[in-house]
């Protein structure tokens, strides 16, 4: 489990090879030349359709998952598809507007990577997972 | 009833402990209002008109004696000494205080009680038959699958924030009493040859835009319940739409999809669900219906007030008539408590109700009660040899009205008196009709009839099911209420039709009145009215209602 905390919310520079939003095409942002033959990083808007980034999986070693509000679940359920229909098992990092109280349930649904918003309390944010004893679901593991 | 363990017992204190820390952070200004909103949303906190409002889960309607007592006691040290009870089987409080809430929260676990995910856009408190378990035409006893749907979808990571609320009712009997075809997902337990089933309808719904769910799935083995209402989930949140709070719901879904796009997209999710770790064992269900066995009925034979039952009066008889109903255990009865009652808010009780009901409940019915969507009270075990004593304690309450299912048993919401969001106000229109429907004689006369009222569109008093639905609406500032006749919960569903330009308050009580004159007028011996307005037309109904009209 990872939790990352920056200055404004967004996770830094990374070498994102894709971006997936709502549209069947992902938006390229290396060479495509080599999307298929190297480890690549994903990016992964919330209204992504998880079929269409399904081939790149393979490759996939780290997935950058958009939040981009806290009351929104979509990214929740891309999480749990992620991992149990694509059992995609690298890092899902959620990014966005991730606040200290969301990150359980995140988490329960196989997220381990965060990039707290901007002023959320990190030391406070850790506390959050595990806070209950007991579930009433089994927890989706990374 | 279910029976809480240490484990459910210590959650909900975690979760008290954790409402508390929100609150603290929250009013120490640590906690942006945005996000603490959604947090006490999802505890049952609403901000309203004058105070904030607090919804208590009771759980397919099941209360125990000791939980009533709670609850009247809360009413009294946190509130004004009473409470409503709401068409989905939840009870309300209206005055309590924001910084008093963890405390609020904290007594209601002491009885296995709480507000989780009462509002919010989440998975609402699951709702039922209030006569499963002695309902004479139930196929199998909902309850244990109600109990592990709350479970399931208490604080599920994944649907915790979906495009919306969320409600899922669930009927095991040949008469749905839980309005499954107007829930986001109705679940209806069935059985043939090879054992029981479910029948899952989606896409129903009132408010906006009210609809009747359409069937997805005609026998889902009931072991795959969880994935394949996962799956159901699982489409909803990601494709629901978030850009339209009143395009949101899982009923605009499934519509936009259409009912084959729609059902392919859930068994496409399901088929990584399914057989998976969360498939119901036998062993699993077979706990939760433990909790659920049959009371220790005594060995006893049926009987009448023609045969057996000691009979003292003609109020007794009627209300016997009324609000009695019969039980699949021999010697015992049904009883439906009356909360329509002259010169109260229809559904609401005070803390002497209350605690009158737990010792009722106590005393004739093994110390359980039920909430019905239809904001009423049965008690489901009573010996029928004992009918007369609790109709007499009854009396002493207020709580013997003979009105089950008649004119006068309307449902209302809270409307203007106490819901920010109202157009206009419902109690007084309620008032004014149970006035005016107040003679008895007439209203058995006149026979079952529904009669719904919702301040707005919302439809929380649900006026588009009723016979004749009543819907306030703002003309220019003024209150006006739009008339809508033919309405249907239950096994025929439907929406009722608009009646015709909307009327004022002062008009209303008349025009559904005439309403009922025209019914009586045209219908044949056990027609109903609905059955009435079909054979006839709306045309004769609509001349009857506006002649002479002022407005
Ligand atoms: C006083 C505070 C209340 C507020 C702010 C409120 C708010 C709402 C809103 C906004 C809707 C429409 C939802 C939609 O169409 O998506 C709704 C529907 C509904 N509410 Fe309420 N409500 C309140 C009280 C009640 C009460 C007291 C009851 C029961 C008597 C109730 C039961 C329902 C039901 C059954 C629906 C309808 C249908 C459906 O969900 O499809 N609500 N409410
Ligand atoms: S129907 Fe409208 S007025 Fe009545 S309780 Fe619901 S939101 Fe309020």
């Amino acid at each position: 489990m990872k939790l990352i905390t920056t200055v404004n919310g967004y996770p830094e520079h990374q070498e994102i090879d894709f971006i997936w939003s709502g549209y069947e095409e992902p938006l390229h942002l290396n060479d495509p030349e080599q999307r298929s033959n190297t480890a690549s990083t994903l990016q992964i808007e919330a209204d992504a359709l998880p079929d269409a980034f399904q081939h790149h999986l393979a490759n996939a070693r780290l997935i950058l998952l958009h939040l981009p509000a806290f009351t929104d679940g979509r990214p929740y359920s891309l999480a749990a598809i992620l991992r149990q229909h694509h059992r995609y098992e690298g890092e899902i990092r959620v990014f966005g507007d991730v606040r200290a109280e969301q990150l359980d349930h995140l988490h329960r649904c196989g997220i381990n990577s965060f990039v707290l918003k901007a002023g959320e309390d990190a030391e406070s944010a850790l506390d959050k997972i595990g806070y209950f004893s007991k579930w009433y679901q089994p927890n989706i593991s990374a | 009833m279910y029976q809480y363990n240490q484990d459910d017992q210590r959650f909900l204190q975690q979760r008290c402990d954790q409402f508390r820390e929100q609150t603290t952070q929250f009013l120490a200004g640590e906690l942006p209002a945005e996000e603490f909103q959604q947090l006490r949303l999802r505890n049952g906190l609403y901000i309203q008109r004058l105070a904030p409002m607090l919804r208590i889960a009771i759980p397919y309607g099941e209360v125990s004696a000791k939980q009533l007592r709670a609850l009247a006691a809360i009413t009294r040290d946190f509130d004004k000494g009473y409470a409503h009870f709401t068409t989905r089987q939840n009870i309300q409080l209206n005055w309590p205080k924001l910084d008093a809430m963890p405390d609020l929260l904290g007594r209601l676990a002491e009885v296995d009680m709480h507000a989780i995910q009462t509002s919010g856009s989440c998975i609402r408190n699951i709702t039922s038959d209030q006569f499963a378990g002695v309902a004479t035409d139930e196929i199998a006893d909902p309850r244990p699958w109600a109990e592990l749907l709350r479970q399931w979808s208490t604080l599920h990571p994944e649907f915790n924030w979906l495009p919306r609320k969320f409600k899922i009712a669930i009927t095991g009997a040949e008469s749905d009493r839980a309005a499954i075809a107007v829930h986001d997902i109705g679940l209806r337990l069935q059985s043939d040859d090879a054992g029981l089933y479910f029948e899952v309808w989606v896409g129903g719904g009132l408010g906006r835009t009210p609809l009747i769910g359409v069937c997805i799935n005609t026998r889902l083995e009931p072991k795959h319940l969880i994935t394949y209402l996962t799956a159901v989930l699982r489409v909803y949140n990601q494709f629901g739409r978030r850009d339209n709070k009143y395009k949101a719901r899982i009923k605009i879904l499934v519509k936009a999809m259409g009912q084959l796009d729609f059902t392919a997209a859930v068994n496409n999710a399901w088929q990584t669900l399914k057989d998976g770790p969360e498939t119901i064992s036998e062993d699993s269900i077979a706990r939760f219906a433990e909790h659920f066995s049959r009371p220790n009925y005594l060995t006893l034979t049926d009987q009448t007030p023609s045969g057996g039952i000691i009979t003292t009066d003609q109020p007794f008889e009627r209300w016997y008539a009324q609000n009695v109903l019969a039980h699949q255990q021999p010697g015992y009865a049904a009883v439906h408590i009356s909360l329509k009652r002259t010169g109260v808010a229809p559904g609401d009780v005070s803390d002497r109700d209350l605690e009158a009901l737990a010792d009722l409940a106590d005393r004739y019915s093994f110390g359980e009660a039920r909430v019905t969507h239809e904001q009423n009270i049965v008690l489901a075990d009573v010996e029928q040899t004992k009918l007369p004593e609790l109709f007499q304690a009854l009396g002493m309450h207020n709580l013997d009205r003979a009105n089950r299912g008649l004119a006068t048993d309307m449902i209302c919401c809270p409307g203007g008196d106490y819901c920010s969001l109202a157009n206009a106000k419902s109690i007084p229109v309620a008032a004014a009709i149970e006035e005016t429907f107040h003679d008895a004689e007439a209203e058995h006369h006149l026979g079952s009839l529904s009669i719904n009222i919702s301040g707005c569109m919302n439809a929380c008093g649900h006026h588009h099911v009723g016979n004749i639905g009543i819907l306030g609406v703002d003309k220019k500032g003024e209150e006006f209420y739009q008339l809508s006749i033919g309405g249907e919960p239950g096994e025929d569903a439907r929406i009722g039709r608009i009646l015709g330009p909307s009327v004022a308050r002062a008009e209303i009580h008349w025009v559904v009145q005439r309403l009922t004159q025209c019914y009586q007028q045209h219908r044949t011996v056990e027609e109903t009215f609905n059955q009435t307005l079909d054979r006839v037309g709306i045309e004769a109904f609509k001349s009857a209602a506006y002649e002479g009209l002022t407005s």
